[in-house]
């Protein structure tokens, strides 16, 4: 589960700064963003700086873009205290703004650790506290510290209460539910959120996908292939469409020993993403499996160098990889994957 | 936690008697209550057991856990080792229907040199030196002690401590010098270098050189798995050989283990108990390198929902495939308050299809057989002697319970119970092929450590299905001779002894 929550986590929460456009107080000072922007996208952070903060000395009606923009500046500079600094200034001016709460969000998914996050968090639920947008990052990371705790629910609970039409309330809920073991409510709760979100394909396959996991823990196989089939439905009409959702169709197929229809389903996958991390590891499994042990150690440290891989998947390719030069008699390589494997 | 049970025969009359470990006083390990006392009981033959604790000897000093079975001296009287928080035990059988405690004559105290007395869960005889005299494995659970003992709680209840909140211990082995003493080899052997969380130890030669390697089931951390170089000295090789963690890469919360051919392909393979979310690992033997078989065999599916400690691999229904059972009963007595699980568990029973898969025949067993109880340690064997295999179970302030296996089928069976010469007296260690009367093919090895702090009968069993003949057995034994035996008879218990 830790694993499905740090996906999920991922899927909301990642991503790094991006500027959203806003609306302009005057010309000229649309003029001076511009100009910033531009200095910027030219790895120009300093000086952008020096154009931004003129600004924001002069002006006193400065839009909210800004406050994003020199946090971006900041970042890019090594600069992170100033980045919140700042940014957490611009958030005090502009309170309860959705636009403004997400780049918070972002920033500090990216750029604190947990704890602290929790924190700043509950500071910036003082000044807004019926934000949904820093309810709901709220509710993850007290979710990530202890999904057990009273706070999480709390949280979670005046989620619901504030937004009982929005489709995320219950997602939500019903995360926190899955993690407390409590199966019938989390799915409940999915099936709410599914009831309400009609159109948001995304929100459909995430959801689908967890009911699928659910029922899989649950050992109803039946009822957790069908909610990961209208998941990877949801996921192939999507544009772009999601490896790590489909993943999780391809991980349950191989827990029930169809690893034909499972590798089908890999093949698929890297298909859209060639590099994506869990795909490969499966794959490499696969290979061994099948006693292609050459290959299997190829596609397995192809896993390990890209980025997609959860710990837990990262410590299964570096058993893989140890098992498999054992079997290859490569000996240095084999100890050198058990070593890691003891260090950890 | 709460320790295993021992089916053994321990005044020779052929019948299995019943030898259970018991706790102590908290946090004093008084055992001087009668409630505390470890028990034996005798095998009346007739369905019944009396308690002849007292008389023989052997309710014990302190926190008791584990029991291993074994005739460690050669006089063809099995004696007993029990392993425990603060004590471990070795019981000498007298042969009058009395022990003598030796444990401090012959050198066995559980004592680190270093360390002290560490918490032992279990321990286990086999010659690894096959010198014909049964050595101890002695398995070591945490660094615990109540001077360090946090407390540690969830919601506002408290609970156990998460192992990961101890340090791990390591294991330890004991030479026997053939005079009633035991040398600690723990170190020169190698078996000490290792720091692990012990829980269920098991033995087989899974590379067929001769030489017996053991397995260990630790809990919430890599298993390890020695392997016997055949000159005194172990390489620890789980992570290379395909045992250490589950394919995942993750460690399991370990809890029993039993280490046999589950596909009669001549090559032992290892099932684990685990925690809830764990599964249950099983890996097969493909020759000398283990592969994640969980999935494929279906308990991936059937123990996701489990945590069990005892475990077993035997025919249970007489038809040449050995099954598998699990006694399960989840950790902590406030699971459903703190995880939303049950403490108490039904028991489960996989029945081998023969394809590599097993089914789940776990409401078929009896009603008896599924009532919840926090399950723990489990033994299997023939108690009343009729060719099926029967078990002894305990629980966690519940009933030892005795089931004794009615299955209604024709199949038939053989029993063989062994008499080393050149090797060990109990014959452990040897290895059986059995061809039936239908020229199926079967391989089974002697040990009495199986599952999870427990002895189970020593005699080796198969199912034989509707064959009406033994065509053939083959027993290898440890010290290398080998015996060839054409058309036994079925349906009954043969003793061989070595020539």
């Amino acid at each position: 589960m830790l694993t499905f929550i740090t996906f999920i986590l991922a899927t909301v929460l990642n991503g790094g700064p991006q500027v959203q456009p806003g609306p302009s107080v005057s010309v000229q000072v649309d003029s001076q963003i511009v100009s910033a922007q531009k200095l910027m996208e030219t790895g120009k952070f300093r000086e952008a700086l020096g154009v931004l903060s003129a600004l924001a000395a002069g002006e006193k009606a400065l839009p909210a873009d800004v406050f994003m923009l020199l946090a971006t500046c900041h970042l890019n500079l090594a600069e992170r205290e100033q980045a919140f600094e700042v940014f957490e200034r611009g958030m005090s001016i502009y309170p309860q703004q959705p636009v403004m709460e997400e780049f918070y969000i972002r920033l500090l998914t990216n750029y604190v650790p947990v704890a602290q996050m929790r924190d700043k968090l509950e500071k910036a639920l003082t000044a807004s506290p019926d934000s949904l947008v820093l309810l709901r990052a709220s509710a993850f990371v007290e979710m990530r510290v202890d999904a057990k705790n009273d706070r999480a629910r709390i949280v979670v609970e005046r989620l619901v209460e504030l937004a009982p039409d929005n489709p995320d309330s219950y997602y939500v809920r019903g995360l926190l539910a899955s993690l407390n073991k409590q199966d019938d409510l989390a799915i409940s709760d999915w099936e709410k959120a599914l009831s309400l979100a009609n159109d948001d394909v995304r929100i459909r396959m995430d959801i689908q996908t967890l009911i699928g996991e659910t029922e899989d823990r649950r050992n109803r196989a039946d009822r957790a292939e069908a909610a990961f089939k209208k998941g990877l439905e949801a996921n192939l009409s999507l544009e772009q469409h999601n490896p790590a959702s489909a993943f999780f169709y391809a991980d349950f197929l191989a827990r029930q020993a169809r690893f034909d229809e499972s590798q089908r389903l890999v093949e698929l996958i890297l298909g859209w993403a060639p590099a994506y991390g869990p795909a490969l590891l499966q794959k490499a499994s696969h290979l061994a499996r099948l006693k292609k042990l050459e290959e299997a150690a190829l596609a397995a440290e192809q896993a390990l160098a890209g980025k997609d891989l959860n710990p837990q998947q990262t410590r299964a390719a570096h058993l893989l990889l140890a098992r498999t030069y054992f079997q290859l008699k490569r000996m240095p390589e084999a100890e050198r994957h058990q070593q890691w494997l003891k260090e950890q | 936690m709460i320790g295993g049970v021992a089916l053994f025969d321990f005044n020779n009359d052929n019948l299995l008697d019943i030898y259970l470990p018991n706790g102590a006083r908290i946090p004093d390990f008084d055992k001087s209550d009668p409630a505390f006392f470890n028990r034996l009981y005798k095998n009346n033959g007739d369905g019944t057991f009396s308690d002849v604790t007292l008389k023989a000897g052997v309710q014990g000093r302190g926190y008791a856990m584990g029991v291993a079975t074994g005739d460690y001296d050669n006089d063809g009287w099995t004696d007993l080792y029990v392993a425990g928080v603060n004590h471990n035990h070795l019981y000498r059988n007298n042969g009058d229907g009395t022990f003598t405690d030796v444990t401090s004559r012959a050198g066995v105290t559980g004592i680190h040199p270093q360390l002290g007395k560490l918490w032992a869960i279990t321990a286990g005889w086999f010659d690894y030196d096959n010198d014909g005299w049964l050595d101890l494995f002695v398995s070591n659970y945490l660094d615990w002690s109540f001077e360090n003992n946090p407390l540690c709680q969830t919601k506002g209840l408290t609970a156990y401590c998460h192992p990961d909140k101890f340090k791990g211990t390591p294991n330890m082995l004991y030479r026997n010098n053939r005079d009633g003493t035991f040398t600690d080899v723990s170190q020169s052997s190698g078996i000490g270098r290792h720091v692990g969380k012990g829980m269920g130890i098991a033995f087989a030669d899974y590379d067929d050189d001769g030489f017996t390697d053991i397995f260990v089931s630790n809990d919430t951390c890599q298993n390890f798995f020695f392997v016997n170089d055949g000159k005194g000295a172990f390489l620890e090789e789980a992570i290379l050989r395909g045992v250490g963690y589950i394919e995942s890469g993750r460690p399991v919360a370990g809890m029993g283990a039993d280490f046999k051919d589950i596909d009669n392909d001549g090559k032992p393979d290892i099932f684990q108990t685990a925690m809830f979310s764990d599964t249950f690992p099983l890996y097969r033997n493909l020759g000398g390198q283990f592969i994640d078989h969980t999935a494929t065999a279906g308990l991936a599916r059937f123990t996701r929902r489990l945590t069990a400690y005892g475990l077993g691999v035997f025919d249970l229904d007489n038809d040449g495939l050995k099954d598998l059972y699990t006694v399960n009963g989840a950790i902590l007595d406030n699971s459903m308050e703190i995880d939303n699980l049950p403490f108490k568990m039904a028991n489960s029973l996989y029945r081998n299809v023969g394809n590599g898969s097993f089914v789940d025949v776990s409401r078929r067993a009896g009603q008896d057989y599924q009532a919840p109880l926090a399950h723990r340690g489990a033994a299997c064997g023939d108690l009343n002697n009729d060719g099926r295999l029967d078990l002894v179970v305990t629980s966690l302030n519940g009933p030892t319970q005795v089931f004794l296996n009615i299955t209604p089928n024709p199949n038939h069976w053989i029993l063989i119970r062994l008499i080393g010469a050149g090797s060990n007296r109990d014959g452990l260690g040897a290895k059986v092929r059995l061809v039936g009367g239908d020229g199926i093919e079967q391989y089974n090895q002697s040990f009495t450590t199986a599952g999870y702090s427990s002895s189970s009968d020593k005699r080796v069993h198969f199912g034989l299905g509707r064959a009406t003949r033994v065509r053939h057995v083959e027993i290898r034994w440890p010290s290398g001779r080998v015996q060839i035996f054409d058309d036994l008879p079925v349906d009954r218990i043969t003793t061989i002894k070595e020539e």
